[in-house]
């Protein structure tokens, strides 16, 4: 959903540490290395598109700083990024421009699996680029402290329990309204936190004296497995915080099989100056057919299909699947209201319910008023899905993880009719 | 709205069952009665039944949701042998008129304390067998706090009978 979401991608995280992965093989690159080296052929790829998760303290099982920490995963490491289920990233990289797209060119992963071949020799320690200084794992992300931490009150998940979905309020404290530059959550208990939604909430006294909802909600971020950066929001677009909105947490706890967890989630948000105003503020929407969701048991390609209609010029922003156990693809298509081939924008081929990265295009799309996006979701209900928790049932529309969901959350924001003539011209 | 439309397909049930009487136990059919004559689509889909979960009750009780998906367009009547809970008494007042899509918690039943989790509905339709989990107790399938206040609304889960569908109106009437 973010400008900036770099769940997987180091690039960003890169840049603000300050550190130039000098060496570091191109994501397209084409050559591959007669005999590689560790140090100078392979750590330079860990380090741009691995160690931003494999690394002391984060919640992966093994650290990939060092050669001797690399070396006994070796087999292991070519074995995953051959299937390219890692790096985590799953959208087909000959659909559609990512901003910090993580995933490695084959050139890459073929020089890796030469490597491991050869005998996964150290090589030359002169050759190596230096290492990464990686911010501590409890810190902001974005390099800087954030102007408002709302903190969830504490929860406690005991193990074998069901899934809970607490969803508790905080006051903001604003005196103004106020431009979000970047949001981040973060949970305090990774393992049992399934996903957090952050709103802003406020009363809407208008809307309720005709009979509406009493009350508006917005939602300012989504923080799924796998991601732990957050969302950051520049050139010229920016979520908006309203001085009387409210923080509303929508917490999904997942308990472990084991142990009981505590859980205080904190959400960080920092804001541009006071009196900035951005050129667009940015809109999320959940493309999703709950109604129509029906997984038949044993059911390996079961697809749904979600639209939305464009009622403005739009430029999206990014895309990101949502889905659970039995999700296996998604993709996103625009349909022009010209008629024409409809046009497959993102190709997510293979979901992973651990790791939902959202797809932040290079640049915006743009799109004229009109366009039907469309979302097909695939899930995969076969006993050959290995974290299916159950091939034996019919699965529809839930809040559970056992249950299922379908949607395509969409980033945007509008435009004017002559901002779009104007693109237009210009691409 | 949804009792409403409850309400109706249950009178339309019990139309259709009346008629079923003089003809084979094992009655598939549209119920004409709640079918708009516009109507031109033909269900030829399935109707997969779904077990929605359990809540755990104070007493060592135990509510379970039933529910199910009608792909076809229109509603479908499925009685007798074909629409039954096994094993044990087939039939549990469960729906015999299913509404067009999803529709979770359509039988909802109150089991007690020493329930082995051994219960499942089993209804063909259009040449397509669909049954329940057995996973019946499994935890993943504990209702989460907001379907477990849906799944138990309007009903007395302390007086409600044991083993069967409860009515949700007649709860409703009785309180």
């Amino acid at each position: 959903m973010p400008l900036s979401k770099v769940s997987v991608g180091a690039i960003v995280l890169l840049a603000l540490v300050g550190v130039n992965p000098a060496g570091a093989a191109s994501n397209d690159g084409d050559a591959v290395p007669e005999h590689p080296t560790f140090t100078r052929d392979v750590l330079p790829i860990l380090q741009r598109s691995c160690q931003v998760c494999h690394r002391p303290d984060m919640f992966t099982p093994m650290s990939l700083l060092t050669y001797e920490e690399v070396r006994p995963w070796a087999r292991s490491i070519k074995q995953r990024v051959e299937a390219r289920v890692m790096p985590p990233w799953f959208a087909d990289r000959t659909v559609g421009r990512y901003r910090d797209d993580p995933s490695l060119s084959d050139a890459e992963i073929a020089t890796i699996g030469r490597w491991v071949d050869q005998g996964a020799r150290r090589g030359n320690s002169a050759d190596a680029p230096l290492p990464v200084e990686w911010p501590a794992v409890d810190t902001w992300y974005h390099g800087e402290e954030p102007d408002l931490v709302v903190t969830s009150p504490p929860v406690v998940v005991p193990p074998n329990s069901t899934e809970t979905y607490p969803e508790p309020e905080m006051e903001t404290g604003l005196a103004e309204d106020r431009y979000i530059k970047w949001i981040q959550v973060m949970p305090g208990e990774s393992r049992v936190v399934h996903h957090v939604l952050v709103y802003a909430v406020r009363d809407a006294d208008d809307e309720a004296a005709d009979g509406g909802p009493r009350g508006v909600r917005e939602l300012l971020a989504n923080r799924a497995r796998g991601d732990f950066v957050g969302d950051r929001f520049e050139d010229g677009y920016a979520r908006l915080l309203r001085r009387d909105d409210r923080i509303r947490l929508q917490l999904h706890y997942l308990p472990d099989d084991e142990r009981s967890f505590t859980d205080r989630t904190r959400v960080g948000i920092k804001f541009y100056p006071p009196g900035y105003e951005p050129d667009y503020v940015v809109t999320t929407k959940a493309v999703s057919n709950r109604h129509d969701l029906i997984i038949p048991p044993g059911e390996a390609n079961a697809r749904s299909d979600a639209y939305f209609t464009l009622p403005e010029p739009t430029r999206i922003i990014s895309f990101q699947p949502h889905m659970h156990y039995r999700g296996k693809a998604m993709t996103l298509e625009a349909i022009r209201p010209d008629g024409g081939r409809p046009e497959l924008l993102t190709d997510v081929d293979r979901f992973a319910w651990d790791w939902q990265p959202t797809y932040v295009y290079e640049t915006p799309l743009t799109l004229p008023a009109g366009t039907v996006m469309h979302v097909t979701a695939y899930h995969d209900n076969s006993a050959a899905n290995r974290v299916n928790p159950d091939p034996t049932a019919a699965v529809g529309w839930g809040q559970r993880t056992i249950d299922e969901m379908n949607i395509g959350w969409l980033d945007y924001f509008h435009i004017s009719e002559e901002e779009y003539a104007a693109l237009q011209a210009e691409e | 709205m949804r009792c409403a439309a409850v309400l109706v397909a249950r009178l339309a049930a019990i139309a259709v069952s009346v008629a079923a009487v003089a003809v084979p136990a094992a009655t598939v059919a549209v119920s004409a009665a709640v079918v708009a004559p516009l109507v031109a689509a033909q269900p030829r889909h399935p109707v997969y039944v779904i077990y929605d979960g359990f809540i755990a009750n104070a007493d060592g009780s135990l509510t379970l949701a039933f529910g199910y998906y009608n792909v076809n367009r229109v509603e479908v009547t499925v009685t007798g042998g074909d629409n039954a809970f096994l094993p044990g008494a087939a039939d549990r007042n469960q729906p015999t008129v299913f509404l067009p899509g999803r529709q979770r918690f359509a039988c909802v039943m109150v089991v007690p304390e020493a329930f082995d989790g051994g219960l499942r509905w089993r209804v063909r339709f259009a040449g397509h067998e669909s049954v329940t989990t057995a996973r019946v107790l499994d935890p993943l399938y504990a209702l989460e706090e907001a379907s477990a206040r849906e799944a138990v609304e309007g009903i007395d889960v302390d007086r409600a009978s044991r083993g069967g569908c409860i009515e949700r109106e007649e709860v409703s009437e009785r309180r």
